[in-house]
């Protein structure tokens, strides 16, 4: 009982000792492992994590097998090549990937420190050289870790979705790495909560609420917020007819239906005979007052949501870089059923704002057999002559492409790591020895 | 106060030293003012009523709790100037030790070897020693949930010695163990005290501390009591009196006119004295009335009478 050797531990325990006095913010690679190892340790062991990545495996498959069935049937059905059903299936995988992975991120942190703390475990580790944000740190870095097999127990059905085609590696890194940094944040925000209350519930339910509020709360808030950057009487600038050739255009019209009623009036093939052609050498700028939503000072609120920040990062399939006409990313997202462009080319087209200037000229060259098409953003027009050519008419008003240039997911991803590091600091702030104030009720040990 | 345990090894060796500590929790003032010092290579007892702030001392000594006003060192080191390094040097075992549901013995203090430094190989031979020195070797590779009470109290000094501390600070240690146990506790805390660590010891089973103990600190309602105060030498005691022919003593002491109580059913009696001088005096009477007296021993032990001799009350 008398021999306690203190042969080689003087020396090793000499290298621990540093000249810093409180050390709440050092961080040294070995107190880290030891921490994570603790911890990774303690979860893997238990039963229930298997059983958890079991569930977790399953629904994942379940979910995508539902996904590919109907993708495939839809592009069956609408006559695209099988190359669109991939970014759709890819598309939705991810996404709901990204929602499971929130949902179950803070079950890994969010009872970390006041479970330890109410199971005195904490106090006997603080008691240690560690460092507060050693401590902290390795519970995030295991946590995290665990959330990180999580994903990765999702790569097959990506890989899966791959098949169909359309998707690159490249695509499903990024989707990844943006994910993991998501979980991340959760895992801190979960962190910070269980430092801050004693209970665990009430941890929990914070934690969620966070979540919560990042995915839901980000696109009801600005949803709901339109109504507020509605202005109604607002100059917009219209290259069209000016009110009073109109008026006359109008007239005309009438007067054609009137001077015959039994005369063909269908437009099956192009205009009927003797249908009055527009004036559209009159074509002018003038000034209309119209109501108009202000899109552009209220999207930015989407910004930190996951699924935003998400989409934004995927890049497109680079079959995409082939054709210009993908240059148009809402023409992309409406032709593929890609939900991630989709987001992405909504998010960009609600920065963009409303039109402050207007060509209601083109249209009235299908008074002309002309074939005028909006895309399917609705921001740009195209003009087809009869023949098929495309005619030297050129709209004096920009068109409005929404395209893949400016990203603007490094705004949320940043919001997000920034709430992410608030959280770790008030857990490290929480924990900081020794310990000034206690909060009522709580003992140390 | 002079203990009755090995000499303490009285060199100039930096002990605990904790002068003028308080600490509230709101309107509870937990700690204070104490003042005292524990010497290196002695075991000091610290020895309360419940409540009277011996936990939330440790807890200052340990670097975790910050005292409101006052200095505390350990080791020579200012805990809150120096609160790394005041941590390196204590090992601390706290009232109740949490265990981590999954890991087993070994890994508990491999875990905190690595936690002080140590290397994973040394880690290891660490926590063999330490297991075979509690007498938990059987129990190495079992999850410390399963541990009784008892076993759980050794596995949780096991991990105070983890890094071989300068300060060993020990918050009821002996609960729950068994005899045997406690009476290597003993052994384990002397010996430790015979390498000039400094140790304090909180604990409410004075007998206990009794053979083991070289100082002690008294503390009521968060203060340091003065140990002078409740010297017993002259204090009214009672002592047990033990003869080979108990009709003998008992005849003495009624000649004597002393008053006695006999215990049930033993030859054991116990007479109330006033200090140690009235009992050197018994002593000689008896030997000189030839009783075969065998036995004259306090009844309680030195620190539970000092404890009851404190008067005050429990928080
Ligand atoms: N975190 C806390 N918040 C509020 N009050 C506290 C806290 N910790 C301790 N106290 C109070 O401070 C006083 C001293 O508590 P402490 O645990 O130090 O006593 P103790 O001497 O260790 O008692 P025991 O012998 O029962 O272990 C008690 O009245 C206790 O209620
Ligand atoms: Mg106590």
């Amino acid at each position: 009982m008398s021999s306690i050797t203190d042969t080689d531990m003087t020396a090793s325990t000499d290298t621990r000792a540093r000249s810093t006095t409180m050390n709440t913010w050092g961080l040294s690679w070995r107190g880290l492992r030891t921490v994570v190892d603790l911890e990774l340790r303690q979860r893997m062991r238990s039963k229930r994590w298997l059983v958890a990545l079991a569930v977790w495996f399953s629904v994942i498959g379940a979910m995508t097998t539902l996904v590919l069935v109907a993708t495939a049937s839809m592009s069956r059905y609408s006559g695209d090549t099988e190359a669109t059903a991939g970014p759709m299936a890819f598309g939705l995988i991810t996404l709901f990937v990204l929602g499971a992975g929130l949902v179950i991120a803070p079950a890994f942190t969010a009872t970390s420190i006041n479970g330890d703390r109410n199971q005195g475990t904490l106090a006997t580790l603080q008691a240690t050289p560690l460092s507060t944000v050693e401590i902290v740190a390795g519970k995030l870095v295991a946590a995290w870790a665990v959330a990180a097999v999580f994903l990765v127990a999702a790569l097959p059905f990506i890989v899966w979705s791959m098949l169909l085609g359309g998707i690159s590696v490249v695509q499903v890194l990024i989707c990844f790495a943006v994910m993991f940094a998501l979980i991340a944040v959760v895992c801190a925000v979960g962190l910070g909560f269980s430092a801050m209350f004693d209970r665990s519930a009430s941890s929990t339910v914070m934690t969620y609420v966070v979540v919560a509020s990042l995915s839901v709360l980000t696109l009801i808030v600005p949803a709901l917020a339109t109504v507020l950057v509605t202005v109604d009487n607002t100059t917009v600038r219209v290259y069209g007819l000016p009110p009073e050739a109109e008026w006359e255009y109008q007239q005309a019209i009438d007067d054609w239906y009137m001077a015959d009623q039994d005369l063909d009036h269908s437009w099956e093939n192009g205009a009927p005979a003797g249908f009055p052609a527009p004036p559209v050498q009159k074509c002018s700028w003038h000034e209309v007052t119209t109501q108009v939503t202000h899109t552009d000072r209220v999207w930015w609120m989407v910004l930190p949501n996951p699924f935003v920040v998400v989409s934004d990062a995927a890049p497109l399939p680079s079959s995409t870089k082939a054709d210009p006409y993908y240059v148009d990313l809402g023409h992309y997202a409406a032709v593929s059923g890609d939900p991630l462009a989709g987001i992405r080319a909504t998010v960009r087209e609600a920065a963009i704002g409303p039109e402050t200037e207007r060509d209601d000229c083109i249209w009235l060259y299908t008074y002309l057999g002309y074939n005028v098409s909006q895309e399917y953003s609705g921001t740009t027009i195209t003009l087809t002559a009869p023949d098929g050519s495309r005619p030297d008419y050129v709209s004096p008003v920009e068109p409005r492409v929404v395209t893949t240039g400016t990203p603007v997911w490094p705004w949320g991803l940043g919001a997000n790591l920034l709430l992410g590091a608030f959280f770790f600091w008030v857990a490290v702030h929480r924990l900081k020895i020794p310990y000034k104030r206690l909060r009522k009720g709580t003992r140390v040990a | 106060m002079a203990g009755s345990g090995a000499q303490p090894g009285v060199d100039a060796q930096p002990g605990i030293s904790v002068r003028g500590v308080r600490r509230c929790f709101g309107s509870v003032r937990a700690v204070d003012g104490m003042t005292f010092t524990a010497p290196a290579g002695a075991v000091t007892a610290l020895v309360g009523p419940n409540g009277s702030g011996k936990t939330t001392l440790l807890l200052m000594l340990a670097g975790l709790l910050q005292p409101d006003e006052g200095e505390v060192t350990v080791a020579d080191l200012d805990v809150l100037r120096d609160n790394e390094r005041a941590r390196t040097a204590v090992g601390w075992m706290p009232d109740v030790f949490g265990t981590w549901d999954s890991l087993t013995c070994t890994e508990i203090l491999t875990t905190f070897a690595r936690a002080y430094g140590m290397s994973a190989s040394a880690a290891r031979a660490r926590a063999r020693d330490l297991l075979d020195q509690m007498h938990l070797t059987e129990l190495a590779g079992r999850p410390a949930r399963v541990l009784s009470r008892g076993q759980r109290q050794r596995l949780g000094l096991a991990r105070a010695l983890v890094h071989d501390p300068q300060v060993l600070l020990l918050d009821e240690p002996a609960s729950g163990m068994d005899p045997r146990s406690r009476i290597e506790l003993r052994d384990t805390l002397r010996s430790l005290a015979e390498k000039g660590k400094t140790i304090l010891v909180s604990s409410h089973i004075l007998s206990e501390l009794e053979e083991v103990y070289n100082h002690a600190v008294f503390v009521s309602r968060g203060r340091t009591v003065d140990a002078e105060i409740v010297q017993p030498v002259a204090a009214e005691r009672g002592w047990r009196l033990e003869a080979t022919d108990p009709v003998a003593l008992r005849v003495f002491l009624d000649r004597a006119d002393i008053p006695y109580t006999q215990t049930s059913g033993s030859s054991e009696v116990i007479v109330q004295l006033s200090g140690w001088d009235s009992a050197v005096q018994l002593v000689k009477a008896a030997v000189t009335a030839d009783v075969p007296l065998h036995t004259i021993a306090p009844v309680a032990g030195r620190l539970e009478e000092a404890y009851l001799a404190l008067n005050e009350e429990r928080v």
